[in-house]
């Protein structure tokens, strides 16, 4: 924690300092401070505060590394060093001007001293092995570190100069303060005094005791943690400066007169503030993340001198001109991406840049340049992109983008542009060009706040409070788009390619829409039932008005195909059945999806399922199988809708399973699965239950949903003993035993109960309870007339004729639907029966054939495919001489048919039929079953 | 019934006919009807008797403990025989019988331990006694020996080795030689028998005219399907083994052309043996295509048999049918 502050340690951060442990151990040298200052002139004050300030905290750390020298304590050495060489990098322009660049000779002895004792160190092998590993460690590189540093050119020189005769005492002043440094010490730490006496070999004992009093005057004057007047006055000078900073500044520039103190002031007043601004950021930091700690640390270390020398190359300046901000923009942006650049830093210093830039009133398109450069500055702060942003850091950009749009829409005469180039730009005189675009800046972050989203537990609070910010990012999405429609081009405009182009104006819009899709909007419900006027825009015309200028203006597939999906979802989310199928079958995405990037295949997950849960809701049972068909058949739910992972999934490698995290779907806009299961389970066992019993005896009887039969399977294997059903898919699976045996009654409690309510019904339509009874109401019919037609195919044998009427009773259905589902089962030949109207009764047929009849057919397809089988076995063992060159032999063997086909066999059965209508009826079934017979294609 | 020879296959051995003591079978019936309840395991039993010149007499049988662990069945077939030479009875291992419902007995096992017994003592045979078929009001009961090329295939295991399967001519039709089975009396159980005759005079025994056919057929056709499965996977082997010949034959001349090419140049030819092909193993409980063969050309004559019979009783009925439409029978 410490070392963040001793970092900037500045006389500002004072009282923050003192909140630290470590500080407290530390002398306060505000004593020998002011002691010295009192040796100088009063008028000249502030400059030599700045010079004192410098020196004085070399001293501390001189000091310091003396005691930890002393104490042989390597760890807390290699701190202070490193310290005291940023301290004096700080101090170096003091230095510059004050003593001419002559470097105080008290550092230099600190160096030479320093560099000696840790080479005495490391030659003590005995010694450095009864080192810690912490402590040696830092004794390697700060040895390293010290050795590179004195042979440096300058540092080397000076050491040289120092080491030809090191028992010469300091130059006067400088003496003087190592005295006052000294006697500071033994003031404020009177126990250690003992100890620092003897090693100070330079300072002189009689010299000291005088300094002392008149340090102890001083101290007693003012209290310790006061700072100097001369700095309280600045900080509130500074503050000041804050609020009224251009008229200051103008100030300065007017009257140059001592235009080196006054750039120094102006200098220092910037550092001070970038400093401040540090400290805040560092403060916010640290309470943040203390595992990033220690890199920031050496980050910071590195970008602090070239920072300051920038600032100071244009603080300099008398005058700020656009081109000179230009410069220094470039400059700055031109560090972007490089190693080792400091990413912070930079944001401070474009928003330093921006400051000033506002203050002499430049252009706007500098000015948005500069927002420009800001907000990618944020945005590449965070290196590593699978990794969210820190909510705060979004609120910024945020702002700032938000900021920026403001500005362009305000002043029409900034014309930003992607394909702008840097050369092309002009910035002086309207109309302004500037390169950037504001959409993909828009993306980006939009794109952060999905990823903030997605790192946030999604049932914590912390998850609505990051998803209040939802309607700031659609508002920032709506001004961008706004921006986009005020630039359109319009007939008359001359230059076209400075406009927006329609892919910008889809990618805008898709982005609008990409908030709009997946949320229901209740008027057209209401709209739909009259309750809401029709004339009232909802979010369906929003979407539509989008995606159709896509569909007609879009030239990338993508763009199209994401907004077709998302069009789709909302027509499914809003029951409109039948466009959503339209829209669908239109788009012929089935075909070609399997090409699309895994982003637009989940989407068009997404979107599949969302038509099945429609189709589910109006009845359609059969679609919504077939929707759901194949999202169900897979274990793999969860992936393919990108809503987290199942859990065993060895197969992936780090990177993949990183991969399937980026493209995770936040979780408000999650589907939820265990409703998608059920209605798939429930949809399929209203399709398979029937079909089941119609099909009993039947060879190829084909399993229509795999899940559905597994979960049978499943129930019946685990368990010998079955208890009442708990959870969902036990619920269906009675369901299904139920409807088998005709009982619609215990089917329906098994389907709609409380616990299923609970958990599946009441979440269609968002909880919406009159919407969702009508889909319980639905199911009930379903089940009702399902129930009916399994009852029929499972019973007709023992049935020579039934009664419609007692049927109607029996199934609560009214005796005209009885008569429709009977007659739609007679038409398609399911049921051999015949209506009789008079007594309305159906009458059966008993046609279907006996169990060994359908054996003694199965039987025979099964012989039928073996011959072919081994026909084609045959074929291949001759086809050896085929391959070369004698295939019409082999062919036309092949062409032979082998064994009855099904007009044979369908001929046969007519013989089982008891009366001639029975037998035709066999024919048409056995043509049925004829297709996938001819299917099976070519023989070879 | 069922007691005619067949034709095929080289009669190698002397043995004609077998001929079965009334007790012998009594014996082997009552155990294989109270095994019975326990369809899944078939009961098995030892036969005793004696060879005469070309016939077998099968004098007396012991059944074989139904699987117990620690009991070992050849032990127990010795200390058995062992004991039963004190108190006077044929202790010759003949054969063996096996109970086997609607005729499902061709299998592997089968095949071995027959082959074992023939390799032990070359006359044995092995008895197939159908228990339902004979609740069903007829015996079945039938003898069967290996051929000599049947013994063959078996001893190498040569099942899946087309070669030896051309080479020895086997088929399902000439692995089982049939043997006529002669049930004789004594005279003194003659006697009696006659004696008992008249004492319970002859009920009218109608369970052979059971008119329902369903059953039974859906049995065997059942039977028929399962077996026709395992013919498909035995194809399914065929299929690889044919495929993977002609990707060896493709491979290895490709091997001679590049050899060519490289004697050309003056190189050395590459190694002529295929490393990278291995025969493919069958699936382990694939049964071998002879026997699943064999299997169902025995279920197919079963249905014949059956369904000729069924006809004649429907005819039967029929005709009793029309002369006396008051009292239908067998309804």
């Amino acid at each position: 924690m410490s070392r963040f502050f001793d970092a900037g340690s500045d006389s500002d951060s004072e009282s923050t300092q003192s909140d630290e442990p470590e500080r407290f151990q530390q002398p306060k040298l505000t004593a020998a401070a002011f002691a010295f200052s009192d040796d100088e002139e009063e008028t000249k004050r502030v400059v030599r505060s700045a010079k004192e300030k410098r020196y004085e905290e070399l001293k501390t750390y001189v000091r310091n590394i003396k005691n930890f020298r002393k104490n042989r304590d390597i760890g807390s050495l290699l701190t202070n060093f490193e310290d005291l060489w940023k301290a004096f990098t700080k101090a170096q322009t003091v230095i510059q001007k004050e003593e001419s660049g002559q470097v105080p000779r008290f550092y230099v002895r600190c160096m030479a001293e320093g560099e000696d004792f840790i080479n005495s160190v490391w030659e003590d092998r005995n010694a450095r092995k009864n080192l810690s590993k912490v402590q040696s460690k830092s004794l390697a590189t700060l040895r390293q570190k010290l050795r590179k540093y004195n042979r440096e050119e300058k540092m080397a020189a000076e050491i040289a100069k120092f080491r030809e005769n090191p028992d010469l005492p300091d130059s006067d002043e400088e003496e003087k303060r190592a005295e006052d440094s000294d006697a500071s010490d033994s003031d404020d730490d009177g126990a250690s005094d003992a100890e620092v006496a003897p090693s100070t070999g330079t300072s002189k004992e009689p010299s000291r005791s005088r300094e002392m009093s008149k340090a102890k005057d001083e101290s007693d004057s003012d209290s310790d943690d006061i700072d100097w007047g001369s700095d309280s006055d600045e900080s509130d000078y500074s503050d000041d400066d804050q609020d009224q900073y251009p008229s200051m500044r103008d100030y300065f520039l007017k009257k140059s007169t001592d235009k080196d103190d006054e750039a120094r002031k102006r200098q220092k007043k910037e550092e001070r503030e970038r400093q401040r601004a540090e400290e805040r950021e560092r403060r916010r930091q640290q309470e943040e993340d203390d595992e990033d700690e220690d890199g920031d640390w050496e980050k910071v270390k590195k970008g602090a001198p070239t920072a300051k020398e920038k600032l100071k190359m244009f603080a300099k300046d008398d005058e700020v001109t656009l081109n000179l901000v230009n410069k220094k923009y470039a400059e700055i942006s031109a560090a972007r991406g490089k190693k080792g650049n400091d990413r912070r830093e930079m944001i401070e210093l474009l928003h330093e840049l921006l400051t000033i830039a506002e203050q002499h009133n430049m252009t706007p398109g500098m000015i948005v340049k500069i927002k420009f450069g800001l907000t990618a500055a944020i945005f590449d702060y965070n290196l590593a992109i699978r990794y969210a942003m820190k909510p705060d850091l979004w609120e910024k950009v945020n702002q700032r983008v938000e900021d920026l749009l403001d500005q362009l829409l305000t002043t029409p005469d900034v014309i930003v542009g992607e394909n702008i180039l840097e050369e092309n730009e002009s910035l002086e005189e309207p109309p302004y060009r500037v390169r950037g675009c504001i959409l993909s800046v828009v993306e980006r972050l939009d794109d952060e706040f999905v990823k903030i989203l997605k790192n946030c537990d999604a049932h914590s609070n912390e998850y609505f409070e990051r998803l209040r910010d939802e309607h700031r990012m659609v508002r920032l999405i709506d001004k961008a788009v706004q921006l986009l429609e005020s630039r359109l081009p319009k007939a008359d405009d001359a230059v076209v390619e400075l406009c927006t182009t329609p892919h910008e104006m889809c990618r805008g819009y898709l982005k609008q829409v990409e908030h709009i899709y997946y949320k229901v909007d209740k008027r057209i419900f209401q709209q739909a039932e009259g309750e809401v006027p029709a004339d009232e825009p909802t979010s369906e015309q929003e979407v539509d008005r989008r995606c159709k200028y896509i569909y007609s203006n879009d030239s990338t597939a993508v763009l199209r195909t994401r907004a077709i999906l998302y069009h789709i979802y909302h027509h499914a989310l809003h029951d409109h059945w039948y466009e959503a199928r339209d829209l669908m079958l239109m788009s012929h995405l089935q075909t070609n999806i399997q090409n699309a990037d895994p982003v637009t295949k989940i989407h068009y997950n997404r979107m599949m399922v969302q038509l099945g849960l429609c189709a589910f809701r109006n009845s359609q049972i059969r679609e919504a199988h077939n929707a759901l068909l194949d999202i169900q058949s897979s274990p793999r739910v969860k992936e393919l809708l990108a809503q987290g992972s199942s859990q065993r999934r060895d197969d992936l490698t780090q990177e993949q399973e990183e991969l399937n995290k980026l493209r995770e779907m936040p979780y408000h806009m999650h589907i939820n699965l265990e409703l998608l299961e059920c209605v798939y389970l429930v949809s399929a066992m209203l399709i398979e239950v029937p079909y089941m019993a119609a099909h009993e005896f039947d060879a190829r009887r084909r399993l229509i949903s795999k899940s559905f039969h597994y979960q049978l399977r499943n129930s019946a294997l685990k368990y010998d003993l079955l208890g009442p059903p708990e959870l969902m898919r036990e619920h269906v699976v009675a369901a299904s035993k139920a409807m088998r045996r005709g009982d619609w009654r215990a089917c329906r409690d098994f389907v709609i109960d409380k616990t299923m309510n609970a958990k599946v019904w009441d979440r269609f339509y968002n909880g919406d309870q009159p919407r969702a009874d009508k889909v319980r109401a639905m199911l009930t019919r379903k089940i009702q007339e399902e129930t009916l037609r399994t009852y029929l195919f499972t019973y007709s044998n023992v049935y020579d004729s039934v009664s419609m009427v007692t049927m109607s009773e029996l199934f609560e259905l009214s005796v005209g639907d009885v008569h429709s589902i009977v007659s739609k089962m007679i038409i398609n030949a399911e049921l051999m029966a015949s209506l009789d109207e008079p007594s309305q009764t159906v009458v059966m047929h008993r046609t279907e054939p006996s169990r060994l009849q359908s054996m003694a057919l199965q039987l025979a397809d099964k012989l039928a495919n073996f011959v072919e089988n081994n026909e084609r076995l045959l074929e291949m063992k001759q086809g050896r001489d085929m391959y070369y060159g004698r295939g019409g032999g082999g062919r036309g063997f092949g062409d032979r048919p082998p064994f009855p086909r099904g007009d044979r066999v369908g001929g046969g059965q007519g013989g089982y039929g008891r009366g001639g209508g029975g037998g035709g009826a066999w024919g048409n079934r056995r043509d049925n079953r004829g297709p996938p017979r001819d299917q099976r294609g070519p023989r070879r | 019934m069922a007691s005619r020879s067949r034709k095929g296959g080289d009669n190698d051995s002397h043995i004609t006919h077998v001929q079965i003591d009334g007790l012998a079978m009594m014996k082997i019936i009552k155990h294989c009807h109270q095994d019975a309840s326990t369809p899944a395991d078939d009961a098995q039993g030892v036969l005793l008797g004696l060879i005469m010149e070309n016939k077998l007499e099968v004098t007396n049988c012991f059944p074989f403990p139904r699987s117990i662990d620690g009991v070992d069945d050849d032990r127990y077939q010795l200390d058995m025989m062992r004991l039963l030479r004190p108190v006077n009875v044929d202790y010759l291992s003949v054969g063996w019988y096996q109970s086997a419902s609607s005729g499902n007995y061709i299998s592997r096992q089968l095949l071995e331990s027959q082959q074992q017994y023939q390799e032990s003592i070359e006359e044995s045979f092995v008895i197939i006694y159908d228990p339902v078929k004979t609740a069903a009001g007829a015996l079945s009961l039938k003898a069967y020996r290996l051929t000599k090329q049947a013994m063959e295939l078996v001893k190498d295991k040569g099942y899946f080795n087309f070669d030896m399967l051309r080479n020895l001519k086997v088929g399902h039709e000439n692995m089982f030689q049939e043997l006529k089975v002669v049930i004789r009396n004594s005279h003194l159980v003659n006697a009696l028998l006659s004696e008992l005759s008249e004492v319970f005079p002859e009920t009218l025994n109608l369970e052979a005219m059971d008119l329902g056919t369903a059953p039974v057929l859906q049995r065997h056709l059942r039977s028929i399907m399962d077996c026709t499965d395992e013919m498909s996977q035995f194809h399914q082997f065929q299929k690889q083994t044919v495929k993977q010949q002609l990707e060896k034959t493709r491979y290895q001349q490709r091997r001679n052309v590049e050899n060519a090419a490289r004697k050309a140049r003056g190189e050395p030819p590459l190694p002529d043996e295929d490393f990278n092909f291995k025969p493919i193993q069958p699936p382990r409980d694939l049964e071998p295509g002879v026997i699943v063969g064999g299997q169902m050309a025995i279920y197919c004559q079963q249905i014949n048999n059956f369904c000729s019979q069924a006809l004649a009783k429907l005819f039967l009925v029929d005709s009793l049918h029309q002369n006396s439409p008051q009292r239908p029978l067998g309804q």
